[in-house]
């Protein structure tokens, strides 16, 4: 986009952003307990059904 | 004030990153548009086809691992990143694909996906029609070939009222949503007491396949997980750009996992149910017959709107995409014959190969062949090699200044990983006839395929990306990677 008041206004968001990943604020962050945690539920609800029709 | 909203509107519409004051969605709304995604009219199609591979018992097994599977991978590939940055899903390919290299997937992964759904649905409203025609007639629905002259015309019929939805705008598309969602979930229970009134469920348990294609139960087991993998994958192209409207990482992977994988296994086991106890996997020919004349009557019209909203979705989806990743030429083309030009090849679809309705299970896992690669190279990419750090500024740099610009905007390594996990996919299954190597009883195709890609985008990345100066890439894990668009 060609628009200078549009590349002003990307370039502060693209700052806030940055700002976020400098200071390490990220709220919300995916940590190592929900990969675990969605590993684990993987493997529940892949091998509960397949010993319940084997 | 007006400014900052049109700032956001094109935010919102991909243009730049969402700020996360910006977002729209907590835990629960994105659990609720996730469901209301996954409670389609597609659900009992693909249930109705896991129906004709094995027995329901095997089929709930294989309905509950293939979603899963299919659902976390490709939340890992979409959600995680856009998620935390708020970008639109084909502007965070480019950190792997390159910028044209993102259009050719958006042509590849999401123009093809949404042709083939459109007639595959469009025939399924022209089956309802049909079926809602002969009951009202005071007949008894029978399962009557795709190729019907009657079915056709309605199929190009909705297909052109989508068109004309489309076309009007978003407004009224939110409107259907809001209904039919919560009335699928109603209509799903009413089938599913129905056929418990019918059967008991150790009865259900114990009832063979309708059309097992080979005499091994192993391998139709398998073909019916592959068949749900491919489902949980489908969702690739859409994910992304929902996630992004979450407050944050977090929220935007967890939903998947309740509103996409819960409610695509509630609606495809009710319609495997209904399939096997009533000896047809077409859903428009057992809700004719599953509660006399007047629950079908109710259940087929009420089918053939849910039809016309679940269209008209994609439809927009596909094209706001398109006008995001297309060049000057695709953006200066208007909004109304986009939305025609984009329902010309369904309509050739519908009108000449009319019999892609009843085989629609083969183009499902036709484009899982496709979307597997896409996740294992998204989740290689964006968690080993970039190690979750994007440059936002090389995203939404032209392609000439960003350092995502690889080699004329095309990332040669991501596309070539991407052709090497479609080629290992076809050899260890082939969609069509339906052949296997022997490590498809262990592995399925989508895992194999899905690893292929990761690993070759990973190997050919570390030995040749950085030395040709391509993607920047960080040189050690955790580094900062300079970019020409980020140093100047």
């Amino acid at each position: 986009m060609e628009d200078p008041a549009w590349e002003r206004e990307l370039e502060r968001r693209i700052r806030v952003y940055e700002q976020m990943e400098a200071t390490g604020d990220w709220s919300g962050r995916l940590g190592s307990i929900d990969y675990f945690a969605m590993a684990a539920l993987t493997v529940v609800f892949t091998l509960g059904p397949w010993i319940w029709v084997h | 004030m007006s400014e900052n909203r049109d700032y956001r509107l094109a935010a919102e519409r991909g243009d730049g990153p969402l700020l996360p004051s910006e977002r729209l969605w907590g835990f629960w709304e994105f659990t609720y548009a996730n469901a209301a995604l996954a409670i389609a009219t597609w659900a009992f199609l693909i249930g109705g086809a896991v129906g004709l591979f094995v027995g329901p018992k095997e089929g709930i097994a294989a309905i509950v691992i293939g979603n899963i599977i299919g659902v976390v991978i490709t939340a890992l590939a979409t959600c995680v990143a856009t998620g935390r940055y708020g970008v639109e899903q084909f502007v965070f390919l480019r950190s792997m694909f390159g910028a044209n290299g993102s259009r050719l997937v958006y042509v590849l992964a999401v123009v093809f996906l949404t042709l083939g759904w459109l007639a595959v649905l469009g025939l399924m409203f022209g089956h309802s029609i049909d079926g809602l025609q002969t009951l009202m007639a005071g007949g008894e629905v029978s399962a009557a070939p795709a190729t019907g002259g009657k079915v056709i015309v309605a199929a190009c019929g909705a297909i052109l009222l989508t068109w004309f939805i489309v076309a009007k705008g978003p407004t009224s598309i939110k409107f259907f949503n809001m209904i039919v969602a919560p009335a699928l979930v109603v209509l799903m229970v009413v089938m599913m007491a129905l056929i418990l009134s019918k059967h008991s469920f150790s009865e259900l348990m114990a009832m063979g396949p309708l059309d097992p294609p080979f005499d091994n139960k192993t391998v139709n087991f398998i073909i019916a997980i592959e068949v749900n993998i491919a489902a949980g994958m489908s969702w690739w192209p859409y994910l992304g750009n929902l996630a992004r409207l979450t407050k944050s990482e977090r929220v935007a992977t967890w939903p998947n996992l309740i509103g996409i994988f819960g409610a695509a296994v509630l609606g495809e086991i009710v319609g495997l149910l209904a399939a096997v106890a009533l000896g047809n996997s077409d859903p428009t020919i057992w809700m004719a017959q599953i509660g006399g004349i007047l629950v079908g009557i109710v259940a087929l019209a009420f089918v053939a709107f849910a039809n016309i909203t679940s269209m008209a979705n994609i439809l927009y989806t596909s094209l706001i995409g398109l006008r995001q990743v297309g060049t000057a030429g695709v953006r200066a083309i208007g909004w109304e014959l986009l939305c025609f030009l984009f329902c010309i090849v369904p309509l050739l679809l519908v009108i000449f190969t009319p019999g892609v309705y009843d085989g629609f299970f083969k183009f499902l896992v036709w484009t899982s062949a496709l979307n597997s690669a896409l996740a294992g190279i998204g989740i290689a990419d964006y968690f080993v090699l970039r190690r979750q750090r994007l440059d936002l500024r090389a995203l939404h740099a032209p392609t000439t200044d960003s350092a995502y610009g690889f080699w004329r905007g095309f990332n040669p390594i991501g596309l070539f990983s991407l052709a090497v996990g479609f080629s290992v996919y076809v050899s260890v299954f082939n969609p069509l006839s339906l052949a296997h190597a022997p490590a498809f009883l262990y592995l399925t195709a989508s895992i194999p395929s899905c690893l292929a890609a990761g690993l070759c985008h990973l190997g050919l990345t570390r030995a040749f990306a950085r030395r040709l100066g391509w993607g920047a890439y960080p040189a050690r894990p955790g580094g900062r990677s300079v970019s020409p668009a980020t140093s100047r």
